[in-house]
């Protein structure tokens, strides 16, 4: 891989940036964070987070810098439909929407989704769906630290080594001083931060570039771009599409923002969040498509949007694209720090390590398992091995697979253990074998659909006759 | 078949149009929170 500088604004910039948001996140960090005093506070935030907060969150965390540095590639390399396709991802946080609200009411008292799949499946489903879960999360926890380093290097100038450290580092600093408290606090500005310099970029490469230009340059250079029939672009469509639901359905990220928010906001928010994050990848990528006419040679297209930015807006543009990509980053490591310490502070540490864990045991054993993340995925991105997006797509399969046992399992008394393992199980291997015989782009369709097949089948070969209130941890226990 | 010019040009003016609201839904939201007192 091409490890090339384009030093769009100089290191001397990208210092001051980077200082003047880390100290705002430390310190917003540390100011929030004080409010956790107790595990559901440091975990959950409480459990009462509102709707405003509780959509900024959803958001922030949904645009990670895939959005903003790969939604100009998809319209790079498959055109209009390739914009579509990424904005479809869309669908998962409005899919979500209902399953939240059922969740919530399920499980008033539920900290993780493996909660869910142990309560309702049982251990071995469990395991399954942790391996699944965990492999997911730390994968796409170390492509955003190699992307904070490749980007940082890219745009400023700045060593890969140093950005990559000090961006993990500062994330970890907050997460760990202030838990969701923190990580929620932070999403709310690093949110607003993004939406205004996406509008100020957009806007202004819609007004300076003549977009009769573009689009006659395009039909006559590369008119597969606006072919409206481009069969791998559709498939894309559906393959993105089911990638996204199976990232929010099995994702503790999400889950965790389900029983953090109250009852009211969960639904709402999503459903908001979902629509706010819509018509992003349509604005970043329409950016990518202008690059031709303003005559830019593209030799990494995941860098064609900063540069773009920095050609038709100067200095100010790629200081925009810079603070963009930093919020973008940093909404979506914190939050993989979270979660994933969550996951495994609840259902390893407590669940299978030990039981009878206190308090502060385990808010103790959560602040090492987020240092240990950062330290772990610190080490694994320090060699540069390059992007991770074919390791992510790679577990498009695995995560599309848990889409029914989770839809199904909220929904569907019928709905049992052997068919969830075994969706799990089909739907990851068909999907890895379309994923290298065909291409990445049918790979999450094919193990969505097989999981979907073998879900129903055994939902009516042998079906459950689940009690919901055993989702309801507590309750269930005091009951017994 | 290609996509309108038309077509990809309000795609694109509604995007944009969209993520200019969806800023001041997120400010209103947050007052609205504040004033009821369900920020957190």
């Amino acid at each position: 891989m091409e490890h090339q500088s384009y030093n769009i604004i100089s290191p001397e910039h990208g210092w001051i940036i980077i200082a003047g948001l880390s100290v705002l996140w430390i310190g917003l960090g540390y100011y929030w964070g004080r409010r956790a005093k107790s595990m559901d506070g440091y975990m959950l935030a409480g459990r009462r987070v509102g709707l405003a907060l509780g959509t900024a969150t959803v958001m922030a965390t949904w645009v990670t810098s895939n959005t903003t540095m790969l939604a100009p590639q998809f319209a790079l390399e498959l055109g209009i439909w390739g914009m579509i396709a990424y904005s479809t991802a869309a669908l998962g946080l409005l899919l979500f929407a209902p399953l939240a609200a059922r969740i919530r009411r399920l499980m008033p008292r539920g900290y993780t989704s493996g909660d869910f799949i142990r309560l309702r499946y049982g251990k071995p489903a469990w395991v399954l769906f942790l391996l699944i879960s965990i492999f997911y999360g730390f994968i796409w926890l170390i492509s955003m630290g190699m992307a904070g380093g490749i980007l940082m290097n890219a745009i400023a100038g700045i060593p890969y080594e140093i950005g990559m450290s000090v961006i993990l580092f500062v994330c970890v600093a907050y997460t760990l001083f202030g838990g969701l408290y923190a990580v929620i606090g932070t999403d709310y500005v690093q949110s607003v931060l993004i939406l205004i310099g996406i509008v100020i970029i957009g806007v202004a490469v819609f007004q300076l570039v003549d977009f009769g230009t573009v689009y006659a340059d395009l039909s006559t250079d590369k008119p597969m771009l606006l072919n409206a029939l481009l069969p791998a672009s559709i498939m894309a469509v559906f393959n993105n599409l089911l990638f996204g639901v199976g990232e929010v359905f099995h994702s503790n990220v999400w889950w965790s923002r389900v029983f953090a928010m109250s009852q009211k906001a969960g639904r709402r928010a999503y459903l908001i969040g979902g629509l706010i994050w819509l018509p992003v990848p349509v604005a970043a990528g329409f950016i990518a498509l202008s690059s031709g006419s303003i005559g830019i040679n593209i030799t990494r297209p995941d860098m064609v949007g900063p540069l773009v930015a920095a050609n038709v807006l100067g200095q100010a543009g790629a200081i925009v694209v810079f603070m963009v990509f930093f919020c973008s980053l940093a909404s979506s490591l914190d939050s993989l720090l979270a979660s994933t310490s969550d996951l495994i502070t609840q259902d390893i540490y407590k669940k299978m390590i030990k039981p009878q864990a206190s308090e502060a045991q385990l808010r103790k054993a959560s602040s090492r398992i987020v240092l240990g993340l950062g330290f772990v995925a610190w080490i694994v991105c320090l060699p540069r091995i390059g992007t991770l997006a074919d390791v992510l797509f790679f577990a498009g399969p695995l995560v599309a697979s848990t889409i029914w046992p989770i839809a199904t399992g909220l929904f569907w008394r019928k709905a049992n253990a052997r068919g969830a393992i075994a969706g799990m199980i089909a739907g990851s291997v068909t999907g890895l074998v379309f994923y290298f015989v065909v291409g990445w782009y049918s790979a999450s369709l094919i193990g969505a659909a097989t999981s979907m097949i073998v879900v129903v089948l055994f939902t009516y070969l042998f079906p459950g006759t689940f009690e919901w209130h055993k989702l309801d941890e507590k309750t269930a226990a005091s009951n017994a | 078949m290609q996509f309108p010019e038309l077509f990809v040009e309000i795609m694109i003016m509604v995007s944009l149009g969209l993520i200019s609201v969806s800023v001041i839904v997120l400010i209103v939201l947050l007052i609205v929170d504040f004033v009821k007192q369900r920020v957190w």
